[in-house]
């Protein structure tokens, strides 16, 4: 069995580890477009910053590749798949075939087509050459730099050039991650932005960037503002790449439509990461979550359907963590029912301006949705796992934020029925009953009800 | 292999937090129970229990998250371990483990989680338990809830 995998990501590194553990004797095959060894994408930005040296960027330890018997192509782009003759075509014009394919080319982000954009100090931030390519840029001309789109990767570009020593300028349309966050959440990362030290312009759009000498010399915004600025850093939303797969017959929506085997079209090619569009859990339709954990589940599951075990994968949920200072900024699912095209979202929060934070629970019809935990992470991660599972949580909906003995208990009793391997049918809701309420009724009550009634102040309405 | 797990007895559970401050002494050498990688939330007069501790799991949540790859599964003793040396504090495995198990050390912005004192032949926080409630045992066996009652549906 030959199983060629494109990309050398999360994904890969997850799909390798499985197929390792159901199959030692195929031959793996990873193309990578990158000439390095499997890093970490994240890190990065954690490299611009300073934090750590380009010796901790790996992701896995140098042996990799030798410890799971990859052959490992690195440096050539795959251009073309030939689906019915099995083989991948490099930029080489060489040829590798497969009898099981992995198509996890990841996603990019779409440079906006304005004038100036092909200028030196223009870049994206998303690979390790962007980081290398940035921090030589800063290093020898400016010490201002704007990076465009408030979204995961422009706050950790902003983040990084700022713990860098550089002067941040953060142009964002609307909000800051308006797909991920809800307005009070923005508002409050904008403010912990601003004491960071990073000016936040709200409300324009990028018109031009303007050169000098074939430098960025500045840009010029949509109201006729001029930036001075050395840098620009764009990072306006990231798509899948999906040059390769197109016109070849596999099916593609936003994504690579897989099914819950993460099969494609032809059942012996697969996609995973942020290429494939999964099922997205709390919104029950097909969707892309371009996030680094399910990017390597993804891998895992189609790992081992690759090599022949039947896993099936039971979706994927949107999860960001960023840390902005000290305070821990974590969004799940959908957090602005606003922005959704449904309607009948319920949502429960808890702030404290003092301390920044803002907790909030998206639910409907009695199921967690999404969740927004700034600040204080309280229990996220069970969180996450309510929203994962979609559990009937009508019952401790006042619970959660407040984390008080109905939650523990709720939680203690669902860990209980799964290690005995059983399933709770647990009410819609729970509502308080009353024992006032029954006092309008006075058939029913009972002798000592009458007697306490009777002495009870007149003309209190109960 | 099923996994040995260190969990708590909640009959016998007092609530001291103990043995998060031995873990915090036998790790990090401060007698801080916010360091320990175990806390069992026992709260006796409002009778509820909550075990933030490692199950040491099949699948982990926690490997599929971190995003340097230092968490890792050892195939050999089964154990889920983290190394503290590259961890970055993105805190995506305090965000990704289900059970609150693995913790947050924000002065030196690195995770903290149970390695069940690979080196030692019994974990800490199970020998200096007082009242003998946590032990290391094949399978996390919890007795019948008798805390939580059930909520009643209004009619």
């Amino acid at each position: 069995m030959r199983y060629v995998i494109i990309g050398n990501s999360a994904a890969a590194v997850g799909a390798v580890e499985s197929i390792r553990k159901v199959d030692q004797a195929g031959q793996v095959v990873i193309i990578g477009d990158e000439p390095y060894h499997v890093y970490s994408r994240p890190l990065i930005a954690h490299f611009l910053a300073g934090e750590v040296g380009d010796d901790r960027l790996a992701y896995r330890s140098a042996d990799f590749y030798e410890r799971m018997q990859v052959q490992a192509v690195l440096g050539y782009k795959a251009t073309r798949i030939d689906l019915t003759g099995q083989q991948v075509y490099l930029a080489n014009e060489k040829a590798i075939d497969f009898d099981r394919l992995l198509i996890c080319t990841g996603s990019c982000v779409t440079k906006p087509n304005i004038k100036g954009i092909d200028l030196r100090g223009v870049t994206t931030f998303q690979k390790l050459t962007d980081a290398y390519y940035i921090k030589n840029q800063s290093r020898s001309k400016s010490r201002r730099a704007v990076v465009v789109g408030g979204g995961f990767i422009g706050l950790r570009a902003a983040q990084s050039l700022r713990e860098a020593g550089i002067d941040v300028a953060l142009l964002v349309r609307s909000r800051v991650m308006r797909r991920v966050l809800d307005a009070a959440g923005s508002a409050l990362v904008e403010s912990l932005l601003q004491a960071e030290g990073i000016e936040i312009i709200k409300g324009r759009a990028l018109q031009e960037i303007q050169g000098q000498n074939g430098q960025v010399a500045g840009i010029i915004l949509d109201d006729g503002r001029v930036e001075a600025c050395g840098i620009v850093v764009v990072a306006t939303g990231v798509a899948p790449n999906l040059d390769l797969v197109t016109n070849t017959g596999v099916q593609i929506d936003k994504g690579i439509l897989v099914n819950q085997y993460l099969q494609t079209t032809y059942s012996n090619v697969f996609a995973a990461g942020d290429v494939a569009q999964t099922y997205d859990i709390p919104r029950g339709i097909g969707f892309i979550n371009a996030n680094w954990p399910n990017a390597h589940e993804q891998g895992g599951v189609a790992g081992f359907n690759m090599a022949g075990a039947r896993v099936p994968y039971h979706g994927s949920i949107g999860m960001n963590v960023i840390s902005i200072g000290a305070v821990p900024v974590v969004a799940l699912g959908i957090t602005d029912p606003a922005s959704e095209q449904q309607a009948g979202y319920e949502q429960k929060t808890r702030t404290n301006k003092q301390q920044n934070i803002y907790q909030k629970l998206v639910f409907k019809d009695n199921r967690l949705k999404g969740a927004i935990f700034i600040g204080d992470l309280g229990l996220c991660g069970a969180v996450k796992e309510l929203i994962r599972e979609q559990t009937l949580v009508g019952i401790i909906k006042d619970s959660i934020l407040s984390e008080n003995y109905q939650l523990y208990g709720f939680l203690r009793k669902k860990r209980q029925a799964q290690l005995e391997g059983r399933s709770i049918q647990w009410p819609e809701t729970y509502v308080t009953q009353n024992p006032y309420r029954k006092s309008f009724n006075e058939a029913s009550w009972t002798e000592r009800e009458r007697d306490e009634r009777k002495w009870s102040p007149q003309g209190v309405t109960q | 292999m099923p996994q040995k797990q260190i969990y708590a007895r909640p009959a016998l559970c007092t609530g001291c937090r103990i043995c998060a401050n031995a873990c915090s002494v036998y790790h990090h050498g401060v007698a801080n129970p916010r360091l320990g990688a175990i806390n069992i939330r026992q709260n006796l007069f409002e009778r509820y229990e909550f075990q933030e501790l490692c199950r040491h799991c099949e699948n982990p949540p926690c490997v599929n998250a971190c995003m340097v790859g230092c968490i890792t599964k050892d195939d050999k003793t089964g154990l889920v371990l983290h190394d503290r040396k590259r961890c970055v504090g993105c805190w995506m495995c305090v965000m990704a483990c289900p059970y609150g198990a693995v913790k947050r050390d924000v002065l030196n912005k690195v995770a903290i989680k149970c390695d069940q004192c690979r080196d030692r032949d019994r974990p800490v926080c199970v020998e200096v338990c007082p009242t003998g409630a946590l032990v290391l045992d094949l399978r996390e066996d919890v007795p019948q809830e008798p805390f939580f009652t059930e909520p009643t549906i209004a009619d």
